[in-house]
């Protein structure tokens, strides 16, 4: 059977948790080891990626990417770390802000697969909707 | 309305206009193309769940994998591209259902697309529903009259059956559904027409007849063109069952015409192979049996304590070159209570409905057949039964023995009364009383070529002078004794004036 991206990423999580430092080199090596073997060396930067997906979830680490027009303040940052640290019960917020001057003013936040949209194109767009109607 | 008051209630609705951001599943367009998308994310994605890309374009997720998900586009798929952000609607497919549908055009999504205004409902339906149990199902007891002599008298359809359509192109199969449809006015049949895959042309000549014939006052037409993406054309079957499901639930009783299921298994087709799924037979996916059999299982028989409604399933397969031993059409026969077999040979013999009435069959028909019907179809199905058989010795002509060539004679007539033209159903009682007259040797002594013409003027006699006979084969739906007498009595009093008044 194949194994998957997730499997590889987990896996190594599982391994490597909690372990001293010197053990874990030992480990990364054999598990690219195994990796050439399956000759699935490819799939290394997807397991990274992924890794750091199940690490994060794992110790309450969540990332955010703030768009927004310009770039945003510590003041209006720091609020938004607040909020999103409730929503989901996050111990650490990592804020990307990315700037779109397409969505005309307002912010989105997106965490994972999770997108609040309050942004100023949004809203024209809804408007223009319930108007046509 | 004054321009003031406009400008008033524009600005009240701009200024009580409130949007509440809330939270949305999204997903990444990473791969699209001939109306499939690939989308990245949208990891709580349900099976068949609405997606929404821009522009309010839907789509339905259909291949749930790690970290993507396959989904194929209703609607126009030319502007969407790759990174565009998909929602998930938390939604099952479905359509609007309700009686405002009855009399409208309507595509695979319930909306209207004959002109006359939006179609709201507040009631929805799954377009994939799975088929009513074992317990609340019900044989079939009472008929579908079609109209059409060769169909109610040999191949019998009940409420409840789902009976197969069959034949080359240009063999008449759509104008037989059709015929069921016209023959269904004033009476308590709701018809549903789902066109799947068919050209604008042929939709809008049925439609134009339909209303010609005031069709459409118990009709839904559903749509889903040549041009339209084959996603419309795979959910437009599954969609009119479900508008079906709606009136079946309220105990009545529908006809659901799919034309034609052979566009449909191409237009599954396609999306499968688009969306990567292994091609097995002639290309098929692996679920194109499941893919008919989840579809005509629905059309069932309720029993009186689920509101005793019913759909009647009339699906219609084109064979190409009379091939029935092809795949798609030996699944559906295999599916089907029956099938009405129309050939190439025969409508161009001028035997229109070109109805084989040796290979057609009605599984279970019969127990749905009004007594007077049966009492004369026997007596036919055993004369063409002979006919057939006898049929190569009616070259020979004179070496025959007096028993053979009665039987060939009375044939023929058989042949003859079985033709009918397009777009005159006929009713019951009147079906019984040619039949009768056929079958009891009534007809014999007119010549094969004058048949047509004595069947017609026969008919308009029944409509004025043998009017209380019609009445009482109506009512009392029997052949008693009474009945017979009345009739023969009428068929008597017609041949005398008719062979009279033209010198026979």
């Amino acid at each position: 059977m194949k194994i998957t991206i997730n499997q590889y990423a987990k896996a190594l999580y599982d391994a490597t948790n909690e372990k001293p430092q010197e053990e874990i080199e030992g480990m990364i090596s054999n598990f690219l080891k195994v990796l050439k073997k399956n000759n699935q060396m490819k799939l290394a930067r997807k397991v990274m990626e992924k890794f750091s997906d199940i690490h994060d979830a794992k110790n309450g680490i969540v990332q955010v990417e703030v768009t927004s027009v310009s770039k945003l303040d510590e003041k209006v940052l720091s609020k938004v770390e607040n909020f999103v640290a409730n929503k989901y019960g996050a111990k650490k917020v990592i804020l990307k802000n990315k700037i779109d001057e397409k969505i005309k003013g307002g912010i989105i936040l997106r965490v994972g697969d999770e997108m609040m949209d309050s942004s100023v194109s949004r809203k024209l767009e809804e408007l223009g909707r319930i108007l046509v109607r | 309305m004054s321009k003031d008051y406009i400008i008033e209630q524009l600005t009240k609705q701009i200024e009580n206009f409130e949007a509440v951001s809330t939270t949305e599943k999204v997903g990444t367009v990473v791969e699209v193309g001939d109306g499939v998308a690939k989308i990245s994310g949208l990891s709580d994605a349900m099976a068949s769940e609405m997606l929404e890309f821009p522009g309010g374009v839907f789509g339905v997720a259909l291949n749930l994998e790690e970290g993507t998900v396959g989904a194929m586009i209703l609607g126009k798929y030319e502007g969407i591209k790759e990174g565009d952000s998909v929602k998930s609607t938390g939604r099952i497919l479905s359509v609007p259902v309700g009686d405002m549908m009855v009399g409208r055009v309507v595509n695979p999504l319930g909306e209207a697309i004959d002109g006359k205004g939006e179609i709201t409902s507040d009631t929805y339906y799954p377009v994939e529903k799975v088929a009513p149990g074992v317990i609340t199902r019900k044989s079939v007891s009472v008929p579908v009259q079609t109209g059409i002599k060769a169909i109610d008298a040999v191949i019998p359809v009940g409420r409840g059956q789902r009976e197969l359509i069959i034949g080359d192109r240009q063999t008449g199969k759509t104008a037989v559904a059709i015929d069921a449809i016209i023959n269904q006015k004033g009476e308590d049949l709701i018809c549903i027409y789902v066109a799947i895959g068919q050209k604008e042309s042929k939709i809008s000549r049925i439609v134009a007849e339909l209303e010609k014939h005031g069709a459409m006052d118990h009709t839904i037409v559903l749509v889903a063109g040549a041009s339209d993406p084959s996603a419309l054309s795979f959910i437009a079957p599954y969609s009119g069952t479900a508008m079906a499901e709606y009136f079946m639930d309220k105990g009545k009783d529908v006809l659901i015409i799919h034309d034609d299921l052979s566009k449909h298994a191409w237009a599954y087709r396609q999306i499968s192979l688009i969306l990567r799924r292994p091609p097995g037979r002639e290309a098929y996916p692996g679920d194109i049996f499941y893919l008919h059999s989840r579809l005509l299982e629905r059309s069932a028989r309720l029993n009186d304590g689920f509101g005793g409604g019913s759909i009647t399933a009339l699906p219609i397969i084109e064979t190409q070159a009379g091939d029935v031993s092809a795949y798609i059409p030996t699944n559906v026969i295999s599916i089907t209570d029956g099938q009405i077999y129309l050939e190439t040979d025969l409508f161009y013999k001028g035997i229109r409905p070109a109805l084989n009435v040796g290979l057609s069959v009605s599984r279970v028909g019969s127990a749905a057949q009004t007594k007077a019907m049966k009492k004369v179809a026997g007596k036919l199905r055993l004369d063409l039964a002979q006919f057939r058989e006898l049929e190569a010795f009616a070259q020979f002509g004179s070496d025959l023995d007096e028993n053979t060539r009665r039987q060939i004679e009375r044939g023929r007539r058989t042949v003859e009364i079985l033709k009918q033209d397009q777009y005159e159903p006929m009713p019951m009682e009147q079906q019984v009383s040619v039949l009768y007259a056929l079958t009891n040797g009534f007809i014999d002594d007119i010549d094969v070529e004058k048949v047509k013409a004595w069947e017609n003027d026969f008919q308009k006699y029944m409509k004025s002078g043998g009017k209380e006979t019609l009445e009482l084969i109506k009512e009392r739906k029997e052949l008693s004794d009474e009945v017979v007498a009345s009739l023969e009595k009428a068929i008597k009093e017609f041949k005398s004036v008719y062979q009279n008044g033209h010198g026979k």
